[in-house]
């Protein structure tokens, strides 16, 4: 009797954890290499709106370099989408992306120096299309260009029809900003963060 | 007596075993519930919001920047490759001791049986 109710025990712990990666498999994906994470929203219209946009989890610059001479530009980019994965709303709405520093004071964008405490801050730029090195002198960035609002800078508008559409995203980081400086006074670990809003709105 | 003796050391080797059996479970039931436990942490941080913009300045000399585009290391981010592989190992695991307790059951019924004489 005993026996019997340790088995069914077991069975039970075994459906609880196909639960478990029935639950990890909806959420978990890997559509994005560095994972993404959803903006969502939930407006209460007669009409049932929702929307689901998607972007990375991670933009990762990798190892930054010091460079030897600042004669020339020294960018490290990362490249990344920004997805209208589901666009359930009325013809005459969109949905607006907005983005910003998390941290920011001036309205740029940074990366600081980890487990220090006087923190050295990179800074880097915004672009809203593909950037490289042989093309970076004929676009300008969001950052640069546009005021920002409460909610920072536009970076893209998704209309109705569009569900399925990329926006493409590119951060530029500009290595001269290590230059002449001591290494064992930057080395380490950077981290920031951009936030995200997502607006609905309806035209006309 | 010699009967009675065989008896006593057959039942106190059934004990041992059973204890190593017990034992066996309780362990693959620990691991599990490590496992299970760090699947439900990867799901925790997926669920945050915000795009974390991550870089690296190495402390050793460097030569010549280059402007390549930056590489993802994906080391500081439980995948959700690597999260659905701990949630396979766990239930592997799982599985695993389930059929111990089951062969187990299964020498103790076969040895408890009453033997012909």
């Amino acid at each position: 009797m005993k026996t019997k109710k340790i088995i069914s025990a077991v069975i039970a712990g075994i459906l609880a954890t196909t639960a478990v990666v029935s639950v990890s498999a909806a959420t978990l994906t890997d559509a994005n290499v560095d994972g993404s994470t959803e903006v969502k929203a939930n407006i209460v219209d007669p009409g049932s709106v929702s929307y689901v946009i998607t972007i990375p989890d991670t933009a990762d610059f990798g190892t930054l370099t010091q460079p030897e001479s600042i004669e020339t530009d020294n960018y490290k980019f990362y490249e990344f989408s920004v997805e209208a994965t589901k666009l359930d709303i009325k013809s005459n709405q969109g949905v607006t992306v907005y983005m910003k520093d998390a941290s920011s004071a001036d309205n740029q964008f940074y990366i600081s120096q980890k487990n220090t405490e006087t923190p050295f801050t990179i800074a880097y730029d915004v672009y809203d299309t593909p950037v490289n090195a042989e093309n970076i002198d004929r676009y300008e960035a969001i950052n640069t260009t546009a005021e920002p609002g409460q909610y920072g800078y536009h970076l893209c508008t998704f209309l109705y029809g569009s569900e399925g559409e990329t926006q493409p995203v590119t951060l530029a980081l500009n290595q001269n900003a290590l230059f002449g400086k001591a290494l064992s006074d930057i080395a380490g670990d950077y981290s920031g963060t951009i936030t995200f809003h997502s607006a609905l709105f309806e035209r006309g | 007596m010699c009967s009675s003796i065989t008896t006593n050391s057959t039942a106190i080797s059934e004990m041992k075993r059973m204890k190593i059996c017990k034992r066996l479970c309780l362990l693959f039931a620990a691991i599990f519930l490590v496992f299970i436990t760090g699947s439900l942490t990867a799901f925790a941080v997926y669920a945050d919001g915000g795009t974390q913009v991550i870089a690296h300045i190495e402390t050793s000399e460097s030569s010549t920047a280059t402007d390549s585009s930056g590489e993802d290391d994906g080391g500081s981010i439980l995948t959700g490759e690597d999260a659905s592989v701990y949630v396979f190992v766990s239930s592997v695991l799982l599985v695993a001791s389930v059929f111990v307790i089951y062969v187990c059951m299964k020498i103790d019924r076969s040895n408890s049986s009453p033997s012909n004489e």
